[in-house]
């Protein structure tokens, strides 16, 4: 039966739309879309009432983790999915790290072709170096060839110069994008949170802000060296945007870093869903501040579940990561307040980095978004994820997924 | 005090970081009268009889751990113990798994001492019995913390103004950050000394006063308290070499003389002779070292009474 989405904000700047109007659906495509409020429903035609609210392209994440292989019990294909909807998103790409590392393209088809049966696109990332130990350039011609639409060591960072300068080279003659994480694992070794005056006060050993000063600044020069396509994975703090040219890669944020600080340790003291990397830093609104200017690219939910038993211990023992893809939609438009600065960061500039294709066609399959604005909520077990480490549990938020269609 | 000015007892002990003046007054006063039981010929109270002490000590402790046991026993508690090395920890238990555990036997308190900051936060949050943190990770060592003021209360009287230094590893030292916390709600400076990657500046940020030379302190405080410097540290490029953190930071005769006629001499031990104190100041008159670890079993004693002696909710 069709469907018409009638009433709602219809935005897509890659389609050119920016106003009210309806959106038929039939056949698991839009069937058309009308401009306007003049429009008439045709007879049996099921009509979803979209007045205030918002109608987008789906959102697409640069960064995801799925427990399939080796770690369902964290997350699944079917709860990831799940979980992926109820936050907007219809584009997800995997990490390498699972068990087997995604760094040949035998596992790189069979993630591929395990994640084909969802209801979310699935895209995969191959590992820069193999098994994510930073010695080795991985297969990345023979894993672009099976599907990968970038490379990323994760939260391993390649140590060596060396070795990453010539990962750069390799990946830029493959016109692949590399994702890569500004830390030092050097500097990074003793600490679980933010080095500053909140971890002197309760006791935790700090990460200092150099340490993704330095690794940022590397990354920028060997970009420069190179000409590779560079993203950063999930930048913490704005502090090296005033004093880098970053122009030339790709940043990005996590939506939590816009919301929560250090602070929030203290406040929920040693809740292990605030150990995450990159640590909660001291500036989230200068990080904001940011992303409204223009210097951060990309909004991610940097979602990483993780279940009671891995939580129920002590701070720094709890591994790192925290879930997002069903709240940072939420956090970001209660940051942000600006739906269309929204979407350009979390669905139009990584679908561009990916080179995807998003966009309200009339003829094209399903990719819909609708976002409710005027809606209040607070996130509360239980979650689509299978994951219990929601870092914004219990608190207000403004905005909330109505539907997805895909 | 007025009834409306008691605070309800808390159930744990968890650190010094916002506790408040009363609260710790009331310690250290509860203290002083427990002290008398420890220079009786008979040195038990039954105050405790029939409550049960747990002992968990997942790192190593000697002063410690004797002492929060003599402390229990001489207010007539079941006291058991137990540590890493005996402890399921051992074959990958996890802490909340064996305090579920230990649980089931119903103890009416834990001692903990554990390597990672907030484990007695974690176990306070999950259980009714109460947890007293006898050193969690780097974070806090409160008992040390009121042990060192009643010494420091004992001499100097009220602290409101006093100027305290400590010197040495602040960064890696619960000892000294319990102090902080405690030494600033009764009142008084702290100023802490030491190399750049054992005092980092942001300690400021606690409100001290951050120096790195112990000669700029020595003049001015009322008491001086050592930290003991921890020779594993010189194979992380904490410090260049022994001779040098003795030279630059140690406590010798000649800086003795440079501090006030009163200035109090401590060390919560074990202490590296040599390095951050010359074996001659322990005879030092200035020298409570050894009243340290006496008033250790009063406040101990204390801290035990007030959490299981029917005071939560007075």
């Amino acid at each position: 039966m069709r469907q018409i989405l009638k009433g709602g904000w219809i935005y897509c700047t890659e389609a050119g739309w920016n106003g009210v109007g309806d959106i038929w659906l039939l056949d698991g495509c839009i069937e058309a879309i009308h401009m306007g409020t003049g429009s008439v429903s045709p007879a049996e035609s099921q009509v979803i009432d979209c007045s205030g609210k918002w109608l987008a392209p789906g959102l697409v994440d640069i960064r995801t983790f799925c427990g399939e292989l080796g770690m369902q019990h964290r997350e699944t294909f079917s709860s990831l999915s799940s979980a992926a909807l109820a936050g907007g998103y219809t584009d997800l790409v995997l990490g390498p790290w699972g068990a087997p590392c995604v760094d040949n393209p035998a596992v790189v088809t069979d993630l591929l072709a395990r994640s084909a049966k969802y209801p979310v696109r699935y895209h995969a990332l191959g590992s820069l170096t193999l098994n994510l130990e930073g010695d080795l350039i991985s297969e990345m011609g023979l894993m672009k060839r099976a599907g990968i639409v970038g490379l990323s060591d994760g939260n391993a960072p390649v140590s060596s110069s060396v070795v990453l300068r010539r990962a750069f080279q390799y990946a830029e003659r493959l016109n692949l994008p590399v994702f890569v994480t500004p830390s030092d694992p050097d500097l990074d070794t003793e600490g679980v949170m933010h080095e500053g005056k909140v971890s002197t006060r309760i006791g935790l050993p700090g990460i200092p802000l150099a340490s993704e000063e330095m690794s940022l600044a590397r990354i920028v020069a060997l970009q420069r060296d190179t000409g590779v396509r560079c993203c950063t994975l999930p930048l913490g703090s704005a502090a090296s945007l005033s004093t880098l040219d970053t122009d030339s890669i790709s940043v990005a944020v996590a939506a939590r870093s816009l919301y929560l600080s250090d602070a929030s340790i203290e406040e929920d003291l040693y809740n292990p869903s605030l150990h995450v990397y990159p640590p909660l830093r001291s500036d989230p609104q200068a990080l904001a501040a940011a992303v409204r200017k223009g210097s951060v690219e990309i909004v991610i939910s940097d979602h990483i579940p993780l279940t009671r038993v891995e939580q129920d211990c002590e701070f720094s023992m709890a591994e790192q990561g925290a879930m997002g893809l069903e709240t940072a939609l939420s956090i970001a438009y209660t940051v942000l307040e600006d739906l269309p600065l929204i979407w350009e960061k979390m669905c139009f500039a990584p679908a561009r980095l990916l080179g995807l294709s998003k966009g309200l066609h009339v003829g094209s399959e399903l990719d819909i978004v609708i976002f409710d604005p005027n809606v209040e909520w607070t996130p509360s077990l239980p979650f689509q994820s299978k994951g219990i480490n929601e870092p914004l549990m219990g608190q207000s938020l403004k905005g909330r997924v109505y539907t997805t269609f895909i | 005090m007025s009834q409306s000015e008691i605070q309800p007892w808390p159930k744990d002990v968890l650190g010094l970081r916002g506790m408040n003046k009363s609260t710790i007054t009331r310690i250290l006063d509860t203290a002083v009268q427990f002290r008398t039981v420890s220079k009786r010929a008979v040195k038990k109270v039954p105050t405790l009889r029939g409550r049960t002490v747990i002992m968990a000590f997942f790192e190593n402790s000697t002063r410690t751990k004797l002492s929060f046991e003599v402390a229990a026993k001489r207010l007539s508690a079941d006291v058991i113990s137990f540590s890493a090395s005996t402890s399921s920890s051992k074959k990958g238990e996890t802490l909340l798994d064996t305090a579920k555990n230990l649980s089931a036997m119903s103890p009416d308190a834990m001692v903990l001492r554990h390597s990672q900051t907030g484990a007695p936060h974690l176990l306070a949050k999950h259980f009714d019995w109460s947890v007293i943190n006898a050193g969690d990770g780097i974070n806090e060592h409160p008992s040390q913390g009121l042990l060192d003021i009643l010494t420091m209360r004992d001499h100097l009287g009220d602290l409101t103004g006093k100027h305290i230094g400590i010197v040495g590893d602040i960064q890696h030292s619960r000892v000294a950050r319990s102090n902080i916390f405690g030494l600033q709600t009764m009142g008084a400076k702290v100023s802490i000394a030491g190399p750049g990657t054992m005092c980092p500046k942001h300690y400021e940020g606690l409100g001290v006063q951050v120096v790195h030379s112990i000669d700029d302190l020595l003049g001015s405080v009322d008491a001086i308290m050592m930290l003991r410097v921890q020779r594993e540290r010189l194979g992380i490029a904490m410090l260049p070499s022994v001779e040098e953190y003795a030279s630059l930071y140690g406590l010798n005769v000649e800086r003795m003389r440079k501090c006030q006629s009163h200035c109090l001499v401590m060390h919560p031990g074990p202490i590296n002779h040599g390095v951050e104190m010359m074996p001659d100041v322990l005879d030092d008159s200035r020298s409570v070292v050894m009243e340290q670890v006496t008033n250790g079993i009063a406040i101990r004693m204390a801290l035990l009474h007030l959490a299981l002696s029917g005071q939560r909710g007075v």
